[in-house]
């Protein structure tokens, strides 16, 4: 407990600290936030428009030839391909 | 930052605004630790009685200027600003009390921390709240102060009601 407090003293001293930096500083922290932000945005787009995903995307949307194992495929069985 | 300060000079100097002063999240910084925020939020008086598309000088002088819209917001730099015309006593006389600071090197004049407690007073949402606390925690701006504010401003009830809820032990 005492060590959680000490963790939480230590904390609490090193946003004021923070306060204290000039306000210029303050909004160059934000916008490094904001630049972050924008970069993993990005790289989600890309992932979403890669080829790979593009080819993931076509297999699960194809529908399935081959009914799954054991759920066997003829009439009145539980699959019915389409998913 | 440096560009939305440009921006607004010049919105002020070609007679678009009459007046400005930069608000919300990024005033309090000047005051507090840095706030994650996503926009810029900044008070505006127009020169004309406000009309139906009062944002539309705004938003024209900025698409000249090569700015893009995004959302309710304007894309400057870094920023998504958001341009608010001054819509009571309150946010009127914070607009003209706003202190004229400078920005690496460009003037910018920012809402005063009485000013941004008080409006966040008025507006009340959680984040509000935790502003108002955050402004008060770091010492900007003493209790009695704003108790002489809230009067003026017929937030009595309001500043009552915060101080029960989150002050008083």
């Amino acid at each position: 407990m005492t060590d959680i407090r000490h963790l939480l003293q230590r904390q609490a001293e090193w946003q004021k600290a923070r306060r204290s930096l000039s306000w210029a500083e303050k909004i160059r922290l934000v916008e490094a936030l904001h630049d972050a932000i924008r970069q993993f945005r990005d790289m989600r787009t890309r992932k979403a428009h890669s080829p790979l995903a593009e080819s993931a995307r076509e297999v699960s949307l194809r529908k399935p030839d081959v009914p799954p194992p054991g759920e066997g495929g003829e009439e009145g069985g539980r699959w019915r391909g389409s998913r | 930052m440096k560009e939305v300060a440009q921006l607004l000079n010049a919105m002020c100097a070609a007679g678009v605004i009459a007046e400005y002063a930069l608000f919300g999240a990024v005033a309090q910084m000047r005051y507090t630790e840095p706030v994650a925020t996503l926009d810029a939020d900044v008070l505006v008086a127009l020169p004309l009685p406000a009309s139906l598309d009062f944002l539309a000088p705004i938003y024209e002088f900025c698409a000249a200027k090569g700015y893009v819209p995004e959302g309710e917001a304007m894309r400057v730099g870094a920023w998504p600003v958001q341009f608010i015309p001054v819509f009571s006593t309150l946010t009127r006389d914070a607009l003209h009390q706003a202190d004229a600071v400078e920005f690496e090197g460009v003037p910018f004049r920012v809402v005063r921390a009485d000013y941004l407690t008080l409006i966040a007073l008025s507006v009340g949402r959680a984040k509000d709240f935790t502003r108002i606390l955050a402004l008060l925690e770091a010492g900007s701006v003493p209790r009695e102060e704003i108790g002489h504010l809230a009067e003026r401003y017929g937030l009595a009830d309001a500043w009552q009601r915060f101080q029960a809820r989150f002050l008083n032990d």
